[in-house]
């Protein structure tokens, strides 16, 4: 539980006088036990310019968030796999163009984006079983390479889900 | 006109013995090196590392002669921090591979992995951007997930410990990210992505660990004991004498006499002194009170009203990166204008 003392941050469970400092770790701490808990941390009104600085330190943590969570759903889906894009660019060569008369760049396609297999959609493994005389038998499961990265997508698109709309509009 | 020039003559066989000198790969690299600054650096002379308290000579928060709790987030001996908790022993005055130094046992204390590690403040890594640096430490340990990791802005992995009880110097390069964040550190740890689960009696005992610029871990920079404790105290320092750990009531003398100084300035508001800071730290720190004397109340200062010490009920303490003061609020029984004695203890925190 904080309080304000003056112009410091009095925590009453550990006795701290913490400054107004953003360099100080503690202070730091205040900010995401603001974000955290909400005035239930603060004995009495938590300071405007407190809780400013706490929405700030939210919002960037926010926007930071949901650039590696659309960053990581812009990733291809293993399952899917990945299509080789090209495009044309210039050699460096130039050659003369008699019907326009004009020097022209030397066009060649080169592969911006290199194609990925899909992953086998399954594996299959031996199971072995406690009992030392039972043969081990197969078992089919979904390649785990798949299941992490469902699983990843799944978290990052759910960060995106929860962004709120001004802090989407930061980016 | 003919001029005739006469040279002694050469023996061209000696001339060719005496470019054969006795030169090793060491010395090839200082004749190989291009600039005096490269030789410099092949050498290591001047200041090299950028660990703070790398022999643990210093400790600050307790002496850790037994083998102590550390909670996650916590700072033990001088600079050194938990990342997953564990339990720390500090031995000092040992020998290792010939070096009279001290050395720490971290180990398991029941949660399933445990990290020890050093920040590098910002203003003291910047000449590392984009640097290949060298991290180098002598480890013993039992347990072969443990290894060296460090986070630049991103993860980076480095080596596993040679896991057979006995010491080794273990040293990783790499190059550091040249954009980084406001701080970077240096981990003891099982973590490649996930933490792997160690186990009841696992241990790393960790010494002389040193950081440095360029591609060779050279010999661990002592450092003297004055020197390296005025480091630390940009981070933390308190105001117990030599021996003494920050706690409440413990009635050293002396500190328990009190001093002059407190300035009643009503009947119930009183400033002290400002306290200065021996180091200038790194930032406004956090600052803890404690009672100096026995029978004053834990995390009060005291002040003497002429015929008994009594608590500062009300205190307040706004602290800078060189000083703070303590303000009584709500006291009583004061006239304005005159001083008073007063005690006190406190310790400063300006950790990363």
């Amino acid at each position: 539980m904080f309080n304000i003392n003056e112009n410091t941050i009095y925590c009453q469970t550990h006795n701290h006088y913490i400054p107004l400092d953003p360099a100080n770790r503690h202070y730091q701490e205040v900010l995401d036990a603001i974000i955290a808990e909400g005035a239930a941390c603060f004995d009495g009104d938590i300071p405007e310019d407190l809780q400013a600085a706490a929405d700030e330190k939210q919002f960037n943590q926010q926007l930071a968030d949901y650039r590696v969570a659309t960053a990581r759903l812009a990733q291809y889906i293993v399952a899917d796999g990945r299509a080789e894009v090209t495009e044309m660019q210039p050699t460096g060569e130039q050659v003369f163009n008699e019907e326009t008369m004009e020097m022209e760049d030397v066009m060649h396609e080169v592969i911006t984006v290199t194609a990925i297999e899909p992953v086998e959609p399954t594996v299959t493994r031996m199971v072995y079983s406690d009992d030392m005389d039972a043969e081990p038998t197969e078992e089919t499961i979904e390649n785990p390479v798949i299941t992490t990265d469902v699983a990843e997508r799944a978290a990052a698109q759910a960060t995106v889900d929860a962004t709120p709309e001004p802090v989407k509009d930061a980016v | 006109m003919t001029v005739r020039i006469e040279k002694p003559a050469i023996n061209v066989r000696e001339e060719l013995a005496d470019l054969r000198k006795p030169t090793g790969l060491a010395g090839e690299a200082m004749l190989r090196a291009e600039t005096p600054q490269e030789q410099f650096n092949l050498i290591g002379a001047g200041r090299r590392n950028l660990i703070i308290n790398g022999d643990f000579q210093v400790s600050q928060r307790g002496d850790y002669s037994s083998s102590t709790s550390v909670a996650s987030g916590a700072y033990s001996v001088d600079r050194w921090k938990s990342n997953d908790p564990f339990n720390l022993q500090r031995f000092t005055g040992q020998v290792i591979d010939g070096i009279r130094t001290n050395y720490v046992k971290v180990s398991y204390n029941g949660t399933a992995s445990m990290g020890f590690m050093q920040l590098i403040e910002d203003k003291d890594y910047e000449v590392l951007r984009g640097q290949t640096i060298t991290i180098s430490a002598y480890v013993r340990t039992n347990q072969a997930l443990f290894g060296f990791r460090l986070y630049d802005g991103s993860q980076k992995y480095g080596p596993r410990f040679v896991a057979d009880g006995n010491w080794h110097r273990a040293t990783w390069t790499f190059t550091w990210s040249p954009s980084s964040p406001s701080y970077f550190n240096i981990l003891f740890d099982t973590y490649q992505g996930s933490f792997p689960t160690i186990g009841s009696g696992d241990y790393m005992d960790i010494a002389m660990v040193q950081v440095e610029l360029g591609k060779v871990a050279t010999p661990f920079e002592h450092r003297s004991y004055g020197e390296e404790l005025a480091l630390c105290q940009r981070y933390y320092q308190h105001n117990f004498p030599t021996g003494y750990y920050p706690a409440n009531g413990q009635g050293i003398t002396d500190t328990e006499d009190g001093v002059s100084g407190w300035a009643a300035f009503s009947s119930s508001t009183a400033r002290s002194p400002y306290v200065y800071f021996p180091v200038t730290m790194r930032a406004s720190p956090t600052v803890t009170p404690y009672s100096a004397g026995s029978s004053d109340s834990d995390g009060k200062w005291a002040r003497y009203n002429f015929s008994a010490w009594v608590d500062i009920v009300s205190q307040s303490i706004d602290p800078t990166s060189s000083f703070f003061a303590v303000r009584e609020n709500g006291g009583s029984g004061m006239t304005a204008g005159y001083t008073y004695l007063m005690r006190g203890m406190w310790s400063a925190d300006a950790e990363l």
